[in-house]
């Protein structure tokens, strides 16, 4: 299993970002990421350029743009054909995200509790959603200096609530990125076996394999009985070995390095918190896994915020 | 050749709404020149500003202890008012021209297009469009929409 940095929120000129394609496929080629999404508001007119552009310079491109209405905006990728944004009313969208899905794409909620109108136009998600098995995952960490947001305080919540319903969305960061402002953001990571492509990315977003991360990175293994499971996978009630992998040195930038220091992990099932260790490359633990969900979190200092969740991982899920 | 001259008024009760609009192009037309603006652009008074921004900020909070994450309420004065534009071209969606510009122009032909948009198969035939009201903060908002048919390219870039 690889575990590749992918960014698949960004902006270009095409609607209201700075960037031309050229530049955001080189500024992303730059800070070390492997594949991109341009996801302008409602419209994907860049996408000739961008997918030339992104194979001169080596990075893989991923089709998208963002629904950017007035009850919401939402993240759609890989869509093959087309569902129209406009007019959805917000107890309609879960046809509309059954219509994507009808396509081929994927959909995620996009910085559901950011600061909205009249500021940031339709940020707040007010879409009604009835079947919430539907949207295939949801922005918990977005834009900049993300954990010590309110906002993604309130993700994180809404996000537990929905695991604890039972309900597998993935939860991935998304940077919204428009310009090239140097400020700190969060990094999705993709766990794949096999070459990264468009189809095994969004099938690792659509699955959970995700990991986040605000700097470190942070993964997880689980293994019970013959199997080996990442995050995203299903695991049994019972006994299960977990393997708790850190990097803390996985991107260069030495300024961040500066302002964000991990010092220690939690495992947490359930939402409940069951076990601390140090923070250390490696770790094994042998649990007693209860049916739900577990997943390991790091926690440090985060641009002088303490006790900050700086890495996730999704979690893997304990089925009966 | 003007297909299209309209003018509007809206007011903050407008905010959220879609205003559609249509034309029609005959065959000779080789490009159309969609030129939008409205005015003001933006709130400026900082004590009617507030109170926008404060309702935003409760939803934001919710409750919560606002020294967790300190705003300055006035850092987000002035309010711009956001109207954009989307088109279609006999049922094909051409894409959304979603920035925060109060006096745009967008260009298409069958070979290029402004940003935002992609360019049509064909120029002669029903053209349908959108205003997208997203934010009018200002008590009053006067729009002006004029389409215009050329039978001259033009090329377009961003």
């Amino acid at each position: 299993m690889q575990w590749y940095p992918v960014e698949l929120h960004t902006h270009t000129c095409h609607s209201d970002g700075d960037f031309n394609i050229k530049e955001i496929v080189h500024t992303a080629k730059r800070a070390g990421y492997q594949a991109l999404a341009v996801t302008d508001h409602n419209t994907a007119s860049g996408t000739e350029e961008f997918f030339h552009e992104a194979e001169k310079q080596g990075i893989l491109p991923v089709y998208g743009l963002e629904w950017t209405t007035y009850y919401g905006h939402m993240v759609v990728l890989g869509e093959q054909g087309y569902t129209d944004w406009r007019g959805v009313k917000p107890e309609e969208i879960d046809d509309a995200i059954r219509s994507i899905h009808q396509n081929g794409g994927i959909v995620g909620i996009a910085h559901p509790f950011s600061l909205s109108d009249p500021i940031n136009t339709g940020y707040l998600w007010e879409f009604q959603i009835h079947d919430w098995t539907l949207p295939d995952y949801i922005e918990v960490w977005s834009r900049n200096y993300a954990p010590r947001r309110i906002q993604s305080e309130r993700a994180f919540a809404l996000w537990d609530e929905l695991l604890g319903k039972g309900i597998h969305i993935t939860a991935m960061t998304g940077r919204d990125w428009h310009r090239d402002d140097q400020l700190p953001c969060c990094y999705t990571w993709a766990g794949i076996s096999g070459e990264l492509t468009a189809e095994t990315l969004l099938e690792a977003v659509r699955s959970g394999r995700i990991c986040l991360s605000a700097g470190p990175l942070l993964t997880l293994k689980a293994h019970q009985k013959e199997n080996e499971l990442f995050p995203g996978g299903t695991a049994e009630e019972g006994k299960i070995k977990l393997e708790i992998i850190l990097k803390e040195d996985v991107f260069s930038d030495s300024r961040e390095k500066d302002q964000i220091t991990a010092e220690e992990i939690r495992i947490f099932a359930n939402g409940q918190e069951t076990v601390r260790i140090p923070v250390q490359e490696q770790t094994v633990l042998e649990l007693q896994a209860e049916k739900g969900w577990m997943r390991a979190e790091l926690y440090g200092t985060y641009y002088g915020t303490k006790h900050c969740r700086i890495a996730v991982t999704n979690p893997i899920y304990i089925n009966e | 050749m003007i297909l299209l001259r309209k003018n509007y008024q809206w007011t903050p009760a407008d905010t959220k709404t879609d205003i559609p609009f249509s034309f029609e192009c005959t065959e000779e037309i080789k490009e159309i020149r969609i030129t939008f603006s409205f005015s003001p652009n933006a709130l400026y008074g900082e004590k009617d500003c507030l109170l926008y921004i404060e309702k935003a900020l409760n939803l934001y909070y919710d409750g919560q202890d606002r020294e967790l994450e300190p705003m300055k309420a006035s850092g987000f004065c002035p309010l711009k008012n956001l109207i954009t534009i989307s088109l279609s071209k006999e049922k094909k969606y051409l894409g959304n021209a979603h920035r925060w510009q109060d006096e745009q122009i967008h260009i298409l032909t069958t070979k290029d297009a402004s940003p935002g948009f992609i360019p049509p198969e064909h120029m002669a035939g029903k053209w349908e469009g959108m205003l997208h009201l997203h934010a009018v903060c200002t008590p009053e908002c006067r729009g002006e929409l004029t389409v215009e048919g050329r039978m001259e390219h033009a090329v377009v870039s961003c």
